[in-house]
């Protein structure tokens, strides 16, 4: 059965961990021993499903999420992996660690008065749109808070789809009215929000994951070299086939050193193959002199990436920064030491507007920055292959960011 | 519980098992001889070309069912792997936190120090327990073997962490989004052996192995692998429901991991 992954979005308390929490009971899918577990912890005398998802011990006494997890359910003939995020700003990098396997994404934004569409709700959508989720569904929970106002939801949407548009967010969107913490128009359709004629959440993800297509245009042959080992006096390079498929005889090129190769042997799950599709871990041994390289693209001949010094990148920044620091990408599990040569501009995640750059760039705040590599290296913009165009961003050893080629 | 993609996961794992190869310079298995650590060691050869490419470590209590260490000594031979007993002392009194616990965490200390290990491959999955399910797949451990959890490093797509500064080791997880059903299913479908506790007896099998302590065997008649895999996509028990550790008291899972425990 074919696995969907859905990431949680949204500010803390404005009911993610509750969502999953419900849907796992309402599905079937948490067992007695979590929903009793999660019983016993709930304060008040009020259930709180979210302790389903919230383990630690310091997470029930906080009631917060500190640090992400994931959930499955089973609905029809789907798959669910939820994963949930915390929504605290200073737990950003927890957040992106999980978000960063999300196919879609649920955005949850609470109707309680004084919650609402927040600027951090905004900066997670910004980020799981750099991320690369393919589609996004607005959960507007809390609508017991509002009567199931029916122009109280409008409200919301026209806010979030302005929002979105100012961001320039392109991938399919729906808006869904629940209410997280009572399992309305989860699972089943509400009878207290007769007005919406759309489908319950899980309806949704259904629909989402059925039409949902492979991630920008796949080029051809990709496959990324993990290590070089000696194997019985045979030099094996091990990557990961990630598009396109390589075959023994073929001619291909070893980026970024432009080097040609022709394939000799190829292994796959330990067992000599002639042919390898994508999405395997193969070991092959190739003709080249020039040795490969962890880090390296294997590609066709004909058909390569870019090997590049220079590219332009919009990358978010969780920490401040400065122009002259030191900085190194990790790119395809490859580190390269860079120069950030220019901030063109600095764009704010929450309205979307651009200011001129500057050499000191805030956290919280991304921009459209040139940036120039210590080495050669293969890249592709972030819309046409996710996976050879995104990038961790480091400045002496600490995580300050996430970029994408453009 | 439903099988999920078999194919996709086992090239999930292989990805995970060779990074550690290729990122660590002295890499260790854990194997108790149960189903998951033994599911491991069987994507070990797919990933490494039929061999198991790093040692593998047997914390022994002394109290493991003796059918646990004829399966140990017969794959270990059968495989051709290398393997390390790390015998555990048990010094308080009996119990399963006392068993397989603390006393475990102590022998493993000494042997991950005996060696120079600097990650250590462990089998978990996050179906398994709340806690584990807050894993990285590469997680670091200091000194003490203290799991951080409340600052664990970032890991984005397939970006796993190096070892920093006071790192002592990194806990590498291959299997944490394989469920329980998809052990159970690469272990049928790649013919992998496996520990003959796990089969239905006069009515009772184990589903998850400890030492003789501090594990009972639940009803079954699951005597084939066909049958523990019908068994578990219509249970709605814990699969440690058979384990003393997880019960004793609140957040133990989580203070033992914290202590080093895995």
């Amino acid at each position: 059965m074919d696995k969907h992954i859905i990431t949680m979005l949204g500010e803390k308390d404005h009911g993610k961990s509750t969502l999953i929490g419900s849907m796992l009971i309402a599905t079937g899918a948490a067992t007695e021993h979590r929903i009793n577990e999660a019983k016993k912890y709930s304060k008040g005398g009020r259930f709180e499903p979210g302790y389903i998802l919230d383990s630690f011990e310091e997470e029930r006494a906080q009631e917060m999420t500190i640090d992400t997890t994931r959930a499955e359910l089973v609905y029809k003939d789907n798959l669910f992996e939820f994963i949930d995020v915390p929504g605290h700003l200073e737990l950003i990098k927890n957040m992106m660690s999980g978000a960063s396997h999300g196919e879609i994404a649920i955005l949850m934004v609470s109707m309680k008065k004084d919650e609402g569409l927040q600027p951090q709700t905004k900066r997670h959508v910004y980020i799981a749109n750099m991320l690369g989720i393919k589609g996004l569904i607005v959960a507007i929970n809390k609508m017991d808070m509002v009567s199931y106002d029916k122009k109280a939801f409008d409200r919301v949407k026209e806010d979030i789809s302005k929002y979105l548009k100012a961001i320039g967010f392109t991938k399919p969107v729906s808006y869904v009215p629940v209410s997280a913490y009572d399992s309305q128009n989860l699972i089943k359709s509400s009878d207290k929000m007769k007005w919406y004629t759309g489908m319950p959440l899980i309806e949704e993800l259904a629909l989402f994951t059925a039409s949902r297509k492979a991630g920008g245009p796949r080029k051809g042959l990709r496959a990324i070299v993990q290590d070089v080992v000696d194997h019985e006096g045979k030099e094996m390079v091990f990557c990961l086939l990630n598009s396109g498929t390589i075959k023994v005889g073929q001619s291909i090129k070893l980026e970024p050193i432009a080097a040609t190769a022709k394939v000799q042997e190829i292994y796959l799950k330990g067992k000599k193959a002639d042919s390898a599709g994508a999405g395997t871990n193969i070991a092959i041994v190739v003709s080249s002199k020039a040795r490969a390289k962890r880090g390296f693209i294997v590609c066709g001949a004909d058909e390569r990436p870019l090997s590049t010094k220079e590219f332009e990148s919009i990358t978010f920044f969780i920490k401040p920064v400065n122009k002259g620091s030191e900085f190194e990408i990790k790119i395809n599990n490859n580190a390269v030491p860079i120069k950030i040569e220019q901030v063109a501009e600095l764009i704010s995640p929450v309205t979307g507007a651009s200011k001129p750059g500057s050499a000191k760039i805030p956290s919280g705040s991304a921009a459209r920055i040139r940036v120039k590599l210590g080495e050669s290296y293969p890249v592709e913009r972030f819309s046409d292959y996710n996976e050879l165009g995104r990038f961790a961003l480091y400045s002496k050893g600490k995580f300050c960011g996430i970029g994408i080629v453009v | 519980m439903r099988e999920q993609d078999i194919a996709k996961l086992e090239e999930k794992s292989i990805y995970i098992l060779r990074e550690a190869k290729s990122k660590f310079r002295n890499v260790a298995a854990l194997w108790s001889m149960g189903k998951d650590s033994t599911a491991m060691l069987g994507l070990a050869r797919k990933a490494f070309l039929g061999k198991v490419p790093f040692p593998v470590i047997h914390i022994d209590n002394g109290l493991d069912f003796p059918e646990s260490y004829d399966f140990r000594d017969s794959l270990a031979k059968k495989w051709g792997m290398e393997l390390i007993v790390s015998k555990s002392e048990i010094k308080e009194e009996m119990s399963g936190f006392a068993c397989c616990g603390a006393n475990k965490t102590d022998a493993l200390k000494r042997t991950m120090k005996e060696y120079g290990f600097d990650a250590l491959i462990v089998s978990i999955r996050r179906d398994e327990h709340g806690i584990r399910a807050k894993e990285r797949t590469f997680s670091p451990r200091d000194r003490n073997f203290k799991w951080d959890y409340k600052n664990q490093p970032e890991e984005l797509w397939n970006n796993y962490s190096a070892k920093e500064k006071g790192t002592d080791h990194v806990r590498v997880h291959p299997l944490l989004d394989f469920n329980e059903v998809d052990v159970w299913n690469f272990i049928k479908v790649n013919k992998v052996p496996v520990n003959p506790l796990y089969f239905a007896k006069d009515g009772y099998r184990y589903r998850s192995l400890g030492c003789t302590h501090c594990t009972v065997p639940l009803k079954s008649d699951a005597d084939t692998l066909d049958k523990i895999m019908d068994e578990l996509r219509g249970t709605k028990v814990e699969e440690r429901s058979g384990r003393q550790q997880d019960k004793e008291r609140e957040y133990v899972m989580e203070k033992l991991r914290a202590l080093g425990y895995m």
